[in-house]
């Protein structure tokens, strides 16, 4: 079920995704305003609220990056509307700027920042715990278990965030966000969609003023860390001799370990939702009479650093055990958790298979994601590689964050560093600075030029730094699940990052259809002469939409996909379709010459001219040219 | 009541796993039985490897599949079913869809042979599935987990985990195409039930609800 068709429903059960209960959690605290940049596995809170933003007459947007949507929600809260935003772990760095001074000037009405982390680093560049970022900004941190529970939680944020006047962090992960789960429905209210401001000095954080704020903000701690002591949310259960405590989605490993274990009435067990503060008085009840603390959670040792803190201050002579510090990364499995009870109660792990098995199985290839059929990424990519291969260009390439870090894998290997949203330009003033014999080329999709490229592409212009900055513009976020980015066009609503770059002062600017090779190849060599005479940055517009976008409309528009196909007499069977190009329509068969199969293939014809023989052609006429409405 | 049945959904980014699991999880809910349902988004959906964990039953908490702790696994490719088959316990249920799929700009030496013989070496209880077959037969190749569904509908009504799917598969179909896909399903449904002996249903019974 969608959180659309739960709309109609204020009471009993939908199974809901963890990114939708949240959206739904949000919908029953009345919020009016949510905002985000997408990313993986955020990306769905504010999805499905877009979805129905207009039914509940609630405002959505995605926004060009993290900090940009913070505040917009910030100044909403700010003016007594409540609202969220939602972003992946690495988001918040980018909106942490934001975040530090949210704890200063308060808020009047709940605002929610979830904050989704993605342990195993399933599609992020890092693992970080951002239950850290509570830490430095005295901004509450609380963690759901299950979807259910966050859908809770982040209802009962919205009322302790308008209690306290204060911003708080509902920190989810890939397992809460991405599973689904029973939820239980509440009413939706009508939403307060529109404010009223009134100046106070702790919004003007000069130094004056945020010295005041700042002793407020410690005296607002002490009140959030008694009141965190008696929420619902935060349980304390059974009883033994052994303490488990569990924050967040961990309490649900913890619980069936211990069945698996046969320990469940063996132990007591210390449920904890609000991760920071962590609920001092309870833990203290919690340790009484006990003899060893288990503290069982998800990458750093957070909540169990806070509990031997408090043990320690409050002189508590008993022994804390948690993981290892080798132990720390990855997610939580069953087998993890069970070790590590088993570990530290001196029992055999038990209900748990020790170890995987493969032994005998046939060596099996490795399957990276791939570009899609038909992405306007992979002519680029296979023009580009052959250029600077048989050109002999020394490149660096500073790479960044969406569908075309996939480039980096082979055949193309085309992206020497990915780091972070915005550090291909970034790097690429660096690299331009110290290696002067090298063409230093930068790639950036077009949300993510939007998002974090500009300042260092003014940079770029204004220090005179030599690089090729190659936008890939489809039109779309398309990583993430086609979010729009400012190069959608939705309603007239259109930015050209050509324009924009001619506008910062670039001199080199061009514009090229990817599935035309031979003018890629021409554009780059053109920049690569600009770049190397002029000593100024160049910007080439790599312009056609994502397949997937432009495939979806032939469908709904009745067009129908014609299959390419190999002209065997003329196939030489040299493998440059299928191991350089390599598109996954395309495959060989026993005698090396090259197989497209029909029920992958898209009917884009960008193979076509990558043949040196000519020897793939439709399986029927088809008009590309008519058919390209639908690509730009 | 269903105490614990963990079912793993393997295959290759863009073949459906996330509408099969939503399936399954569905006609379990609409008998008041809950579930927790691990999906993958993001990076790897674009053609990798890919694997959905759907739990069911009282006793789930937890969103993961432990290793040898997945009574069923519905194998929508070859090379995937096999990667991921040491989630699968000992003597489970493999439904696998035979069709391999070879990894984009690589030379692979591998035939669909060597891999069912390695799964059979794990586990008896391999029933291989036209799925791809019949979907593309229709013309919605799409529709291959419809079928997949289908024959894992049947699988848990002969275990007795469930009763009276038909009724409810309509309601969770996408209206566009629902006759071809309903006719999928049934298609699923009847070759599971045309490729199990009677003692294989025994076994299989045993497998899914004796416990633990």
């Amino acid at each position: 079920m969608s959180l659309r068709r739960t709309l109609g429903l204020s009471e009993g059960q939908a199974l809901l995704l963890g990114n939708e209960a949240i959206a739904r959690g949000a919908l029953e605290a009345g919020i009016g305003v949510a905002a985000a940049y997408p990313g993986t596995p955020s990306s769905e809170i504010i999805g499905s609220l877009a979805e129905v933003a207009d039914e509940v007459g609630i405002y959505v947007e995605w926004s060009t990056n993290e900090k940009v949507a913070f505040e917009l929600c910030w100044a909403a809260a700010l003016s007594g509307v409540r609202a969220l935003t939602a972003m992946k772990h690495v988001g918040l760095n980018v909106a942490a700027d934001a975040l530090m001074s949210s704890a200063y000037t308060g808020v009047n009405e709940g605002f929610v920042v979830v904050s989704a982390d993605d342990p195993s680093m399933w599609s992020s560049q890092n693992e970080q715990d951002n239950r850290l970022y509570g830490l430095i900004s005295y901004v509450p941190v609380f963690e759901p278990e299950n979807p259910g529970e966050a859908k809770e939680l982040t209802k009962f944020l919205f009322d302790f965030s308008s209690e306290f006047k204060h911003p708080v962090i509902l920190r989810s992960t890939t397992r809460i966000s991405h599973t689904r789960g029973p939820v239980a429905l509440g009413p939706i209210p009508r939403p307060k969609v529109s404010g009223s401001f009134r100046p106070e000095p702790r919004y003007s954080l000069v130094p004056s003023n945020a010295r005041v704020s700042r002793v407020e903000v410690l005296r607002k701690w002490r009140e959030v860390s008694r009141r965190v002591n008696s929420i619902g949310f935060n349980k304390l259960y059974g009883d033994g001799r052994v303490l488990v405590v569990a924050p967040g989605l961990s309490h649900a490993y913890v619980s069936e370990a211990l069945a698996r274990l046969g320990l469940e009435d063996r132990v007591r067990i210390l449920k904890i939702s609000s991760v920071y503060p962590i609920p001092e008085e309870l833990v203290l009840k919690a340790v009484d009479g006990v003899d060893l603390v288990v503290v069982v959670e998800e990458l750093e040792p957070f909540v169990e650093l806070q509990v031997r803190a408090l043990l320690q201050r409050e002189g508590v002579p008993v022994r804390v055990v948690g993981r290892n510090l080798e132990e720390r990364n990855y997610e939580l499995t069953l087998e993890r958790v069970v070790n590590l009870l088993s570990r530290a109660l001196g029992v055999e792990p038990r209900g748990v298979t020790p170890t995987s098995s493969t032994s005998g199985r046939p060596n099996l290839p490795a399957r990276p994601p791939v570009l899609c059929p038909g992405c306007p990424y992979r002519p680029l990519a296979f023009e580009l590689r052959r250029v600077l291969n048989q050109e002999r260009i020394p490149a660096v390439i500073a790479g960044d964050i969406g569908c075309y870090s996939l480039i980096h894998y082979p055949p193309y290997r085309l992206q020497d560093t990915i780091v972070e949203m915005g550090g291909s330009l970034g790097l690429a003033n660096g690299f331009s600075t110290v290696l002067r014999d090298h063409i230093i080329v930068s790639t950036a999709g077009d949300s993510t030029f939007f998002h974090a490229c500009l300042p260092a592409l003014v940079n770029a212009v204004y220090n005179n730094h030599p690089q090729i900055v190659l936008v890939l513009d489809n039109g779309t976020t398309a990583m993430t699940g086609h979010q729009p980015s400012p190069t959608t066009r939705i309603n007239g609503r259109y930015v050209a990052p050509e324009e924009v770059a001619r506008g910062i002062g670039v001199e080199f600017v061009a514009v090229v259809d990817p599935y035309d090779i031979a003018k890629v190849r021409e554009t780059f060599l053109a920049a690569v002469r600009y770049v190397r005479e002029r000593g100024r940055p160049a910007v080439i517009v790599i312009r056609r939409k994502c397949a997937l976008v432009a495939l979806r409309d032939m469908r709904e528009a009745g067009e129908e996909v014609v299959p390419y196909e190999v002209d065997l007499a003329r196939c030489i069977g040299c493998a440059i379709c299928y191991s350089w190009f390599a598109c996954p329509a395309i495959t060989y068969r026993e005698d090396k010459k090259a197989y497209i199969d029909p029920e992958l293939c898209v009917g884009c014809g960008a193979c076509v001219p990558v043949c040196p023989v000519k020897a793939i052609k439709p399986s029927k006429p088809v008009d590309q040219g008519r058919l390209a409405r639908y690509w730009f | 009541m269903v105490e614990e049945l963990n079912v793993v959904i393997v295959g290759v980014g863009g073949q459906g796993q996330l509408f099969l699991s939503r399936l399954i999880a569905e006609v379990f809910a609409r008998r008041g039985i809950g579930s927790l349902v691990a999906e993958t988004h993001g990076m790897s959906q674009r053609g990798g490897s890919v694997i959905v964990h759907v739990r069911v039953g009282r006793r789930v908490k937890a969103p993961l599949i432990p290793i040898g702790g997945a009574h069923v696994m519905l194998g929508m490719e070859l090379i995937e079913s096999t990667r991921y088959l040491d989630y699968l316990r000992v003597g489970g249920v493999a439904l696998v869809n035979e069709k391999m799929i070879r990894p984009a700009g690589q030379v692979v030496r591998l035939n669909e042979g060597e891999l069912v013989n390695y799964i059979l070496s794990r586990t008896p209880h391999l029933v291989l599935l036209s799925s791809s077959r019949e979907a593309t037969k229709l013309g919605v190749p799409v529709s291959a987990n419809v079928h997949m569904f289908g024959a894992f509908a049947e699988l848990v009504e002969l275990a007795g985990l469930l009763e009276g799917v038909d009724d409810v598969v309509p309601s969770l179909l996408p209206r566009r195409q629902l006759e071809l896909n309903l006719r999928l399903y049934r298609m699923g449904r009847e070759e599971l039930r045309g490729k199990l002996s009677r003692e294989q249903v025994e076994g299989i019974k045993k497998v899914l609800v004796g416990g633990d």
